[in-house]
């Protein structure tokens, strides 16, 4: 009897519930941060300029809008992440199945991998510029490069622990080397890359924001550093929300991805009990 | 003959080792073509070893194995195998994993889709083509894997302990569904069993092996399917298995410290 009132009260913290405080919560996020702006802007507790309120920062996104460069430093900023993540995870994918697959790769790599992996991306920046001009490749290098890491570990590590049995059972029903790659390596690896994608992607941003920061005429992490030249908070904050929202959507397609190639995949703990 | 394993020899010890204990020493054993033969023993006597060389995943240290006159020198789709555990591939549905063997050895797409189609009916699992295995049973997983191997027509079906790690009704069913399928394809079988009335039920004949690595002996069944097991005659093999294995297992326990020393 216990039991089954306690799955009724499970039952009852659904996901609808949850979507409730979900909304409640953000609305109180932003009218408190509306009211403490409003009180200040009257009180002077602190110099109004620094806390602009959010319909302060709506006005400036709806004036950038305007003149047109909003969308410029949109897009420019969703550009360029797309070109240095996809590079990036690419090239670590390919890397990762061929470090996965050889033990002498391996014992190559891992030291390698030992050496370099404890420095931030950040650190080298500088020298990339230095390498790469000052254009849009030490930029689209350095997105690459800090994306590169985690997948490349994740696939590793995805590559190494596909299930033996599967590798036989696919050599016993005729498969070459290269359809068990295909088709059983691959296809077993990809939770673990998809994983280390979405370790990249917060990465990624960061390095985007950073790269655009030090020496770009357009971008979020641009318009950042512009607006913070001429002194303009309201503008600073709609462009590090911009990031969120673009980090957001980025995220939510890697989920949509991610739903449609793993419908196979049932396991971990939401499924280990019927809500 | 469809298998022939003559004189084999293998050791898991590395060749450079002072003394090797051999898991299997100088096995030699047919198989005729359609003919249902069972590896049984007790745990750890060598039958997956065995089996295993059969299916070319490891090499005999000596003697050879031939399939249809031919060497064996790798895995390869002439001999189909089903796992204990499964062995499915999670990301693809029943009708895929099915149909993985016609596609990879290049069949053309209806065909395979026929084949497949054949081989989901075989087993009895018309309406779940589009089903993960994930959301099959145990007995449903070990249909699919022996349509999967069956749908290659293999030369030689290889079993090991298929049907281990289900329940005893389930087991019971498979079997009989086993022995219906082998009757109406008639492939060559090598099925590695620890039961032995799973042995007396199927077999045509049964090797018997035992922890010395060699064979104790091979007992055709000349009992007419489908068999009764609660029959006279069928309790008589099942005795006379028993005891050959209660031999094996005296002799091997008072062998074991002697065994141990040596190496
Ligand atoms: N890869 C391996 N490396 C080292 N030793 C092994 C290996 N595989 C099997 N052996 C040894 O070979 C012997 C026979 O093992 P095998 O798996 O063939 O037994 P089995 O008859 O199939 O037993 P069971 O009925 O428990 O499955 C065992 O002593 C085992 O420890
Ligand atoms: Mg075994």
């Amino acid at each position: 009897m216990q039991d089954v009132a306690q799955l009724g009260r499970l039952r009852r913290v659904g996901p609808a519930a949850v979507d409730y405080t979900r909304w409640v919560t953000i609305a109180t996020f932003f009218l408190a941060w509306q009211l403490l702006a409003a009180y200040n802007a009257v009180h002077q507790v602190f110099n109004p300029v620094f806390l602009p309120s959010p319909t302060m920062v709506l006005r400036a996104g709806r004036d950038l809008l305007g003149t047109g460069v909003l969308y410029l430093h949109i897009l420019q900023s969703a550009w360029r992440l797309l070109i240095g993540f996809s590079l990036g995870t690419s090239v670590a994918v390919v890397v990762g199945i061929l470090v996965g697959r050889s033990r002498r790769l391996e014992s190559i790599a891992a030291p390698l991998l030992d050496l370099v992996g404890p420095i931030p991306p950040f650190a080298l920046l500088p020298i990339f510029i230095i390498w790469f001009g000052v254009g849009e490749l030490p930029k689209l290098v350095f997105i690459a490069y800090a994306t590169f890491l985690p997948v490349l570990a994740y696939t590793v590590d995805g590559v190494k622990s596909v299930n033996p049995l599967l590798i036989r059972s696919a050599y016993s029903l005729g498969a070459s080397e290269m359809q068990i790659f295909r088709r059983v390596v691959l296809k077993s690896a990809l939770p673990n890359i998809f994983v280390g994608m979405r370790v990249s992607l917060a990465l990624s941003f960061s390095a985007l924001v950073v790269a655009e920061m030090i020496g770009a005429d357009a971008g979020l992490g641009y318009l950042i550093i512009d607006s913070r030249n001429f002194f303009r908070m309201a503008n600073m904050f709609l462009a590090a929300s911009l990031i969120g929202v673009e980090y957001t959507l980025f995220s939510l397609l890697l989920g949509r991805v991610e739903a449609r190639l793993f419908r196979w995949r049932k396991g971990g703990y939401a499924h280990a009990l019927e809500r | 003959m469809k298998l022939a394993i003559e004189d084999v020899y293998k050791s898991f010890d590395p060749f450079t080792a002072s003394s090797r204990r051999f898991v299997l020493r100088g096995v030699t054993l047919q198989a005729a073509q359609g003919e249902f033969l069972s590896l049984l023993g007790h745990s750890g006597c060598g039958k997956s070893t065995l089996l295993n060389l059969v299916a070319g995943y490891i090499k005999p240290d000596r003697g050879r194995i031939l399939i249809d006159g031919t060497t064996v020198e790798g895995p390869g789709a002439d001999r189909g195998v089903v796992f204990q555990e499964y062995a499915l591939f999670p990301w693809y549905t029943v009708h895929e994993n099915i149909a993985f063997g016609p596609q990879v050895r290049g069949v053309p797409a209806g065909t395979a889709q026929e084949m497949t189609q054949r081989y989901i009916a075989l087993v009895g699992l018309t309406g779940f083509e589009h089903v993960y295995p994930d959301a099959l049973s145990g007995g449903m997983k070990q249909r699919v894997g022996i349509a999967r191997a069956l749908a290659n027509e293999p030369t030689v079906l290889l079993m090991d302990e298929p049907f281990g790690a289900l329940d005893a009704l389930t087991r019971e069913a498979m079997r009989q569904e086993l022995l219906r399928i082998w009757l109406q394809v008639r492939p060559t079988v090598v099925f590695v069993t620890h039961s032995i009335p799973e042995a007396v039920a199927l077999s045509d004949r049964i090797a018997v092996m035992n922890l010395r690595g060699t064979l104790e002996g091979i007992i055709p069944v000349d009992l007419p399917r489908p068999r009764d097991s609660h029959a006279a005659q069928f309790l008589e093999y099942v005795k006379a298995l028993e005891q050959m294995l209660m031999v094996d297992r005296k002799s091997s326990v008072r062998r074991e410290p002697a065994a141990l020393s040596e190496e």
